[in-house]
């Protein structure tokens, strides 16, 4: 005794092939849900090459939830899209949107005024005016101070601190706008972190004993690197980035993990 | 590095007092390198004459002022250098030293040289070089009308400075009466006070208002950071009005110590050889409703900026409210390499209205930048381009 491996028509007893709608002998309609029928997951966040993201920490206390990307837009903002955080004020209103692009996960900002940071793997290589995150402090890279000391037209002398070599700069700034510390660098390397750093930040506890190297190339380049820091240094993105599994994101004030699926 | 013969402490080479007991340290340490990169760096104990004179055959008239200047930052960027054209006025002069005849050999008078020849081909010209302004004092020496230091009766031009000493007093007595430093005015004048902390050459200065800088005078006009007209001071009864001719560099007040004064939004103050810059920090500015991300701001009241350049700041504090302290070895901001910044030197906090600097008893003091006019008194020390004055209502 063997089973039928096809739909059998209900009308006239012939084997239907998977697949086809009508029956080759009597014509009758196939029923739609022997047509549709798909193989389920138990649950969506089986779906294989989909993503979630889980919320680490965020503004409205909402920690721990995860959001599922299914579909083909997941846009992240205060008020308009599907993920939302209403009560980030550092949020635009349309802020980010996680897309697929060939099968891999994206984020791309959608021109927000606060950008997406992602956690760095390894150096990232930074341009002046670049902006990355470590521990609360969010820090931007500077060009060294212009050498505007020259004389002026009535050949008088312009009075400077004495002036040293300075090969770039890296200030931290503040929420609401303007500049907290400034620091111009004469040595090709910036040590970041709460204590017997370059730049300290002794009150900040999300910021590790030496959290993060800033440091210039003898090409001029300039890059960050984290230096097994807690809680991880955060680089803003250009444009879009693509993630993977267990990527970090600062979106705002919310802190995002990647979970890729299947 | 320099070792202090009196209490062994290692100073950096262009220090002229001990950052550990405050004697003067020997002068031929200093290397005369910087000043002459042709030099090979083993006659860096050059005499300090020959280094005067290559300094001024390099700094000649003849040169483009750009070139000069160009020349002086080279070497100034080298090492720090005292040869910088910005090294410290006179601030040494409130060192903790005795007072007495500056001595005018060794490679630092070189550098004044530099610093007075160097910038100011008005040095040369001739409408300056005959005009009789030296007066003889005590000894057999006269004071250099230019930056006040001894010279020799027999010297044709001051060690220190290059400045061609007037010939022999012909009776001027008006002009020699100016710069008298024997015989204080009655009146109202500047006075400079020398790098050693002696009194150099006098301002007099008037009720109907008295203008000093580079054009104004032999006392001024070597000094390539004086701008032509400076300030114009007049004397009001027993004080005195200060007012800022749009200066470049400006007019420094001294603060009395442990005396706050109210900083306005870009208020500018100098300790030691360092020039800050003090700025309001402004409440936060929304964006289309949308809060600029950043840092935690604990209340920052303010905010410091090193200046270093025009509207070009180097590094920079932010001011909480409890405020900071400023040194060269404690507090918040520190100044290791400024050896003319005290230990401890000046703070500024917010004192419930508006921020304030106070001098918090720093050997060489704590000087703000006048806004436009203010009203100075006797007592009271004024830092104008390169040279520090004593006022005399």
């Amino acid at each position: 005794m063997e089973q039928a491996r096809n739909y059998v028509c209900k009308e006239c007893s012939t084997a239907v092939p998977s697949g086809h709608k009508f029956c080759g002998t009597c014509g009758a309609a196939v029923p739609v849900e022997v047509v549709e029928l798909r193989i389920k997951y138990f649950g969506p966040m089986q779906a294989p090459g989909k993503a979630r993201l889980t919320l680490i920490r965020g503004e409205g206390g909402g920690d721990g939830l995860s959001y599922m990307l299914q579909g083909t837009e997941h846009v992240t903002g205060r008020e308009d899209g599907q993920i939302l955080f209403p009560d980030d004020t550092w949020l635009s209103s349309r802020h980010a949107n996680f897309v697929y692009e060939g099968g891999h996960l994206v984020v791309r900002d959608e021109g927000s005024l606060n950008g997406v940071y992602v956690r760095t793997r390894g150096s990232v290589a930074l341009h002046h005016g670049d902006t990355f995150i470590c521990g609360e402090q969010v820090f931007r890279v500077d060009p060294p101070p212009r050498d505007t000391a020259g004389p002026a037209a009535d050949q008088t002398y312009f009075y400077t601190s004495p002036r040293k070599r300075y090969l770039f700069g890296v200030s931290q700034l503040l929420t609401g706008g303007g500049v907290g510390i400034a620091l111009c660098s004469t040595t090709p390397s910036v040590l970041i972190g709460r204590e017997e750093c370059d730049v300290n930040f002794p009150s900040d506890v999300y910021m590790s004993g030496a959290h993060a190297k800033l440091e210039i190339g003898s090409d001029g380049a300039l890059a960050i690197t984290d230096l097994d820091s807690k809680n991880g240094t955060y680089a803003r993105i250009k444009g879009h980035h693509r993630l993977q599994h267990g990527d970090y994101l600062f979106i705002g004030r919310e802190l995002l993990r990647v979970e890729m699926t299947g | 590095m320099i070792v202090c013969p009196r209490c062994s402490k290692e100073n950096q080479d262009h220090y002229k007092f001990c950052l550990g007991c405050g004697s003067e340290l020997p002068r031929e340490a200093p290397s005369p390198r910087v000043l002459s990169p042709q030099t090979p760096a083993s006659s860096a104990l050059a005499s300090a004459q020959a280094a005067v004179e290559q300094a001024v055959q390099q700094l000649n008239p003849a040169v483009s002022p750009d070139k000069a200047l160009q020349f002086a930052r080279t070497q100034g960027a080298e090492a720090d250098s005292p040869a910088r054209p910005a090294t410290p006025p006179a601030l040494g002069a409130l060192q903790d030293v005795p007072t007495g005849p500056a001595p005018s050999g060794g490679a630092a008078a070189a550098v004044a040289a530099v610093r007075g020849v160097g910038p100011s081909p008005l040095l040369s010209s001739p409408s300056l070089a005959g005009s009789p302004r030296g007066q003889e004092s005590a000894g057999g020496l006269n004071n250099c009308p230019a930056c006040g230091n001894p010279v020799p009766v027999d010297f044709k031009f001051c060690g220190t400075c290059g400045h061609r000493m007037p010939g022999p007093l012909q009776g001027q007595p008006q002009a020699s009466a100016q710069v008298n430093t024997s015989a204080r005015p009655s009146r109202g004048a500047l006075i400079v006070i020398n790098p050693d902390g002696s009194e150099g050459g006098v301002f007099p200065l008037g009720e109907s208002g008295s203008s000093v800088g580079r054009n104004h005078g032999t006392l001024f006009s070597a000094d390539a950071y004086l701008s032509p007209t400076h300030a114009t001071f007049t004397l009001q009864g027993t004080s005195c009005t200060v007012k800022d001719e749009n200066s470049l560099n400006g007019v420094y007040v001294k603060l009395k110590r442990d005396m706050p004064m109210k900083l306005h939004d870009g208020d500018i103050f100098r300790i030691g050889q360092e020039l800050i810059r003090f700025e309001v920090l402004g409440g936060p500015q929304f964006v289309n409703g949308v809060e600029p991300m950043g840092s935690p701001n604990p209340g920052y009241v303010g905010r410091l900026a090193l200046v270093v350049g025009r509207e070009s700041y180097g590094n920079g504090y932010p001011i909480p409210p409890d405020g900071i302290h400023l040194g060269r070895e404690r507090g918040d901001v520190i100044f290791p390499e400024d050896g003319y910044v005290s230990g401890l030197h000046c703070r500024v906090h917010y004192d419930g209205s508006t921020c304030v600097l106070t001098d918090v008893g720093s050997s060489n003091g704590t000087f703000l930048r006048v806004r436009g006019s203010r009203s100075v008194v006797t007592g009271d020390l004024l830092l104008m381009g390169q040279q520090l004055f004593r006022l005399q209502c």
